[in-house]
């Protein structure tokens, strides 16, 4: 009998980092990361389990910015650029270890790693890797969930709805264009709901979203069935709800499997640890010591004294972390279903980029996963699309404000380090309002103004400027993407409200920050 | 952040970046002391967040993937290269979370030259109205310094609407600057969600992790954790 089913959810999203000014940008490496360590091995697994006949589902949201960058020229002719760097530093790492027997397989390891990323990103995918996720989406074995066109935290602006329906609907559009249909799922920027975001996600033909466990837990009313089943809003909307128990398994720095000893250690690079001279041509500027991605050594505990990575030792390990953590969610379902009378529901959501990138054996443990689950027979894996289909008359409840950040609210996006951003996107978007009040019909250069009024009135609101203002990392990188964001947005509310438009800087400016080609300004109207 | 990057730093920056993240240290200390210093409150740091059950958001840092840059730039304050004002008179609250709001505002510079020039004026304020649809709502002062532009307030109870108003102080009467701002605080985890749950529900809120979630519970420690960020 079956007990019940799991829906993994991997939210793959970077900020909009495109930087065409530059010959090189240290924060376009982000894309090239995540491509070479996450999206390209995720797509492989995928093409491997096709292969076996493993019945595999997952759901994915793949952000607005990260597929606009995804489908952008100049960054893929980037990456192919960095990819041929990386390739000859595996060439240069081969050679200085080639009398050490320990270090060279290793030095191997990425070779073969970067070639291959070389082959699929160049022949297999023609450069677009997101044809490939079309292909599994429509299969039915992929469910794409598409999110706020700039990763907006949208409790922070829900006193601004004319801002919260332009992340909707910029999100909701961009999605239509490249998987040529309309989206049904949500994901929620840092799972960031508040009570009547259902109204305008439902507006536009959105059907279901991810909600935290405090947030449904505070719900009202209470959730009959905690986190093991979605909840409908009012209007039909409905919400499934984050598992903590698998998510924890899997997130937790301390207890997690990703924090085993023979895993490969993260922080531990030779852009780090060689000389300047050797690791210069490979890293930014020549000069800037970055990660290259080369790392040797297992997290082997709280010392320095690392141990030598052993790939063969971590892919044990993986098989053992994929067998417990199908025998914990048979535990957890098994409690649940018991006592709900009826098969339970698990939703684990995961930002995509932790696979590959800073737990480098993440991938193969999905893999693992999903081989193992044969031996689980009363347990499924599942998209959110089915289970939304299945989910038939869920509870009654609307979920509290809420999100994954660290007090469970809003405090990592508002706080001494970053709240002073607040300011200038409010502005903006009272600002553009007025812009889409007043200029409702424009047409040919001035429409083309106003749209791009539009996109830097977005661009500031990424979620991701005051998280990273918040970590330290990148800070004024970050503090550079609101700013110039304000001052394009501000010269082009002046120049509207003067009557003149400065043609070749729009131009300019159109072709730097080109995300979003379909916007509409429009969106910005009032809505009261 | 590692003993090998803030090696590079002159002292000066050391003493900024101390400065920053709120340490305390004596004049004219040796590098290699403010360092471990600064090592030593990293690590806190991590140790404080990773025990806070931030286990979400500390995981996304790693997507961003940073350089040496990163201490430099953490170590410089950086000038603004936009106006910090727009001279209008408004304000604005952000929920943060069920116990505090931040409050923003502006006052147009001839609003602020009225007040200037008013004898009685003797400073601003923000009235906060604890359930303003009450028709005998608590309500109470928060006092704000002239040059000041934000705030964070503490209201005190979950679940409840507020009205957030900035005010002057003109001699006894009080005069309104900015229309108020309503806002509702969320409902916090505690007892009375039990006492509002069903016993049904309670044990499958249980089974969700509740008690993870409630305050004063924290994560155990695991002797083989990964390194932070700051650790390697």
């Amino acid at each position: 009998m079956k007990i019940g089913s799991v829906a993994l959810v991997l939210n793959a999203h970077l900020p909009f980092v495109r930087q065409p000014d530059y010959p090189q940008f240290l924060e376009e490496r982000w894309l090239f990361e995540s491509l070479s360590e996450c999206y390209l091995p995720l797509l492989r697994l995928f093409a491997r389990l096709e292969a076996d006949k493993i019945p595999w589902k997952l759901t994915m949201s793949l952000s607005p910015t990260l597929t606009a960058m995804l489908g952008d020229p100049l960054l893929q002719n980037r990456y192919i650029a960095w990819l041929s760097n990386q390739q000859e530093l595996a060439v240069r790492e081969m050679e200085r270890l080639a009398n050490d027997p320990e270090h060279l397989p290793l030095a191997q390891m990425y070779a073969d790693l970067y070639r291959q990323n070389y082959e699929d990103f160049t022949v297999l995918h023609g450069r677009n890797i997101l044809t490939a996720f079309n292909f599994y989406f429509k299969k039915g074995r992929l469910d794409l969930m598409t999110s706020a066109a700039t990763h907006a935290f949208l409790p922070l602006y829900q006193s601004l709805p004319e801002t919260v329906a332009a992340q909707i609907e910029a999100g909701v559009v961009s999605f239509r264009s490249l998987f040529g249909r309309s989206p049904t799922g949500f994901w929620l920027p840092q799972l960031g709901w508040y009570p009547g975001l259902e109204q305008m996600l439902s507006a536009y033909g959105l059907q279901y979203t991810v909600v935290t466990t405090r947030s449904a837990l505070l719900g009202k009313p209470s959730p009959r069935y905690g986190s093991y089943a979605p909840v409908a809003c009012e209007n039909g909307f409905t919400c499934f709800v984050r598992d903590v128990e698998s998510t924890n398994a899997v997130w937790s720095e301390d207890t997690g499997y990703p924090s085993d000893p023979v895993y490969r250690e993260f922080y531990r690079d030779i852009g780090y640890d060689l000389p300047l001279d050797y690791i210069g041509p490979f890293i930014d500027l020549k000069q800037v010591r970055t990660f290259t991605g080369f790392k040797y050594w297992a997290i082997t505990g709280h010392t320095d004294n690392k141990h030598l990575y052993r790939p063969e030792k971590a892919a044990a390990k993986v098989n053992e972390h994929a067998e417990n953590f199908i025998y914990s969610r048979r535990r957890q379902l098994n409690k649940a279903s018991a006592y709900m009378r009826k098969q339970a529901l698990i939703v684990s959501p995961f930002d995509a980029e932790l696979f590959g990138h800073w737990w480098y054996e993440g991938v193969m443990w999905l893999e693992a996963v999903f081989r193992n689950a044969k031996n689980a027979p009363d347990m499924s894996f599942i998209t959110l699309a089915e289970a939304y289909r299945e989910s038939g008359d869920c509870c009654r409840s609307v979920p509290e404000f809420g999100s994954w950040g660290e007090d469970g609210f809003a405090g990592v996006w508002l706080d001494k380090s970053n709240d002073w951003l607040y300011r200038h996107t409010f502005k903006l978007v009272e600002r553009m309002t007025e812009l889409a009040d007043r200029f409702p019909d424009e047409s040919g250069l001035r429409e083309r103004v106003l749209n791009q009024a539009a996109r830097e009135t977005m661009l500031a609101q990424s979620a991701d400027w005051p998280f990273l203002l918040r970590a330290g990392k990148s800070g004024s990188f970050a503090r550079r993407q609101i700013e110039d964001a304000v001052t394009n947005f501000t010269r082009i509310y002046e120049m509207m409200c003067a009557n003149t438009v400065g043609t070749e800087w729009v131009t300019r400016l159109e072709k730097r920050n080109n995300i979003f080609p379909l916007i509409n300004y429009r969106v910005f109207r009032s809505k009261n | 952040m590692t003993i090998d990057k803030l090696n590079g730093l002159s002292i000066d920056a050391l003493y900024t970046l101390a400065e920053k993240i709120g340490l305390k240290l004596p004049e004219g200390l040796e590098p290699v002391f403010v360092i471990g210093e600064l090592i030593e409150a990293f690590n806190e740091d991590s140790n404080d967040r990773r025990m806070g059950g931030n286990t979400a958001v500390h995981v996304e840092e790693k997507k961003f993937s940073g350089s040496e840059l990163d201490e430099i730039d953490a170590s410089m304050e950086v000038a603004a290269c936009i106006e910090c004002r727009y001279n209008e008179t408004s304000l604005h609250v952000l929920v943060r979370d069920p116990g505090w709001a931040f409050v923003f505002w502006d006052i147009r510079d001839d609003d602020d030259e009225r007040l200037q020039v008013d004898n009685n004026y003797s400073g601003l304020f923000l009235r906060v109205i604890e359930d303003p649809a009450n028709p005998d709502p608590l309500q109470f002062d928060v006092s704000v310094g002239k040059h000041d532009t934000s705030w964070y307030i503490h209201l005190p109870e979950p679940d409840t609407c507020y009205s957030i108003e900035l005010c002057a102080k003109a001699g006894s009467r009080a005069i309104s600057l900015a229309p108020a701002q309503k806002v509702r605080t969320p409902r916090a985890l505690g007892l009375d969600l039990r006492l509002g749950m069903d016993e049904f529900s309670t044990e499958m809120a249980v089974l969700s992790g509740l008690e993870t979630l409630e305050p004063g519970i924290t994560s155990e420690t695991h002797s083989t954790r990964i390194m932070d960020e700051y650790g390697a």
